[in-house]
């Protein structure tokens, strides 16, 4: 089972989710950090829309890497990244805003504005696509702040809409995030670890509204996870990592107890 | 360079020091103590002999002339004016020069060498010596202070400001940026409400500081209580000096009460 996607994606195509309804396609991604640390080597994958795609691997596989890549807060060496029809990888100043507006991220920690307030928050989601001067002053359009307290509605924290980022619980924190990404109006969304830093329950109420954008929204949700308990319940597509290779790129249904466990182990 | 916020590069794990560095450390810290005693010619048996000599200036300084009290509260009010306006004007300039100068937020490699210059040249040149090319310009009086004053602000606010925006946690930034936000939104939206009480704390800091500096400037002809001191000290009118020294110290505890205050409160 653990076989590089290299072999498979040699002719072009980008391993499992290769299909007409992917969202987000990653091709022969690879980066090689100064200190010569080569994070990603010809990493290819394919996240379709309405689907949720678990991005597993051991600490320094690459998988917080792919996220900042995509997102270009990392640039990589070589390869390309699909969204929308544009090549992420090649782009640069306003196309490269452009396009970033279609893929909205979630960060392990706490990435929200400490001093400002859950609503302003989600309501900065929308600073892409409102360039306005009036925004360099929070001050947003009454239909982004409504839009703002209808998703705090959906993830059920409207109660928390006036109350100081700073003052809220990891998980109320994140689904905060959540909401903020949500507001972006994203056809992406990517999710760096986004239950590192919650307790179990936490953990599985914020998959589970991940799973449910993914369903409803018809978002392709890519999560990085380090727990396979949680990805074998979420999954819907795989894609394991080790050191920076794609070892597994899988529906979820036909990956094996053996093969997630293999990721982990030492020597395998 | 894809992004406006450049990254920070992976921090490398600290080296133990070895014994002999720290041998060397010691020594140095040693040398330097000592060859300063020789340079500056410390005799401190003078203190011992000269104390009759301070023991009689303070006999003659008291008590204090009352009569001085009210022309000098306009002269305060000059001294603390000049550190208000030279305090608040280069926060204006401050700002902008601070974000430039921080390696996370500066929009290329120029914009960073230019603003650190800046910030260089207007610190390392003390404000006494700024002030005196003002007068040189302007004239005498209050105005050269403020702006000697005002310039050397420029450049410690601008550091100030740079390494707190340095400092700021990168996570806000960085999922501001990936909405697609403009690197000004991202300023204004995410890293300033996140520095903005350090700014405010690090300006109150320099109002308290500029207070002492706009005293010592009006010793060299900038106005204020600073220059009623010199002549008092020049006229050998020690009650006088006594009565003006007296109200400095109110007016520095004060400004450093209040600041205090305030940085709590912002805090």
């Amino acid at each position: 089972m653990l076989t590089t996607l290299r072999e498979r994606t040699s002719n072009g195509a980008a391993g499992d989710g290769a299909s007409g309804d992917a969202r987000l396609v990653v091709r022969d991604l690879s980066k090689t950090y100064p200190n010569g640390t080569a994070a990603l080597a010809h990493v290819s994958f394919a996240a379709r829309a309405g689907e949720v795609t678990v991005i597993l691997g051991p600490n320094g596989s690459g998988k917080s890497t792919i996220v900042r890549c995509v997102v270009r807060l990392t640039d990589p060496d070589t390869g390309s990244i699909t969204v929308g029809g544009r090549d992420i990888a090649a782009l640069s100043g306003e196309g490269l805003r452009q396009a970033r507006r279609e893929i909205a991220v979630i960060f392990q920690n706490v990435s929200l504005v400490a001093r400002r307030s859950a609503l302003a928050n989600v309501a900065a989601g929308c600073l892409g696509r409102k360039q306005g001067i009036e925004t360099l002053f929070g001050l947003l359009p009454r239909d982004e702040l409504s839009l703002a307290t209808r998703l705090l509605e959906r993830l059920s924290i409207v109660h928390l809409a006036d109350q100081r980022a700073d003052t809220l619980s990891g998980g109320q924190a994140q689904r905060v995030a959540v909401a903020r990404a949500l507001h972006q109006q994203p056809t992406v969304l990517l999710a760096d670890e986004p239950v590192a830093a919650l307790d179990p329950d936490a953990s599985l109420e914020i998959m589970a509204v991940l799973q449910r954008l993914a369903r409803e929204d018809g978002l392709a949700v890519v999560c990085v996870l380090h727990q396979m308990d949680i990805a074998r319940k979420f999954a819907d597509h795989v894609v394991g990592l080790r050191a920076g290779v794609v070892v597994i790129d899988e529906r979820a249904a036909r990956v094996d107890e053996k093969s997630l466990s293999s990721l982990y182990k030492r020597d395998a | 360079m894809a992004t406006s916020f450049a990254l920070r590069a992976p921090a490398r794990a600290p080296k133990r020091m070895s014994l002999p560095l720290k041998i060397g450390i010691g020594a140095l810290v040693v040398f330097l103590i000592v060859q300063a005693y020789i340079v500056i010619e410390a005799h401190p048996e003078d203190i011992i002999t000269g104390f009759s000599g301070i023991v009689d200036i303070v006999r003659r300084g008291l008590p204090p002339d009352p009569r001085v009290l009210l022309p000098s509260l306009k002269a305060s009010l000059v001294t603390i004016d000049v550190a208000i306006l030279a305090t608040f004007v280069p926060i204006i300039f401050s700002i902008p020069l601070g974000f430039m100068a921080a390696h996370n937020t500066t929009p290329g490699r120029w914009a960073y060498y230019a603003a650190r210059g800046i910030i260089a040249v207007c610190r390392t040149v003390p404000d006494i010596v700024w002030a005196l090319l003002f007068v040189t310009a302007v004239g005498l009086g209050a105005f050269p202070a403020f702006l000697g004053l005002a310039v050397h602000s420029v450049g410690v606010l601008g550091r100030l400001y740079a390494e707190a925006i340095e400092d700021v946690n990168m996570e806000p930034v960085h999922a501001l940026q990936v909405t697609g936000a403009n690197p000004a939104q991202i300023a204004s939206q995410a890293i300033l409400p996140a520095v903005l009480p350090t700014m405010i704390g690090l300006s109150l800091y320099r109002l308290d500081t500029n207070v002492r500096s706009s005293l010592v400037l009006g010793f060299v002809g900038g106005g204020g209580i600073g220059f009623q001191i010199q002549q008092a000290l020049a006229l050998f009118e020690y009650k006088q000096l006594t009565m003006l020294l007296i109200i400095m110290c109110v007016m520095i505890v004060g400004i450093e009460g209040l600041a205090v205050f305030l940085r709590k409160s912002i805090s």
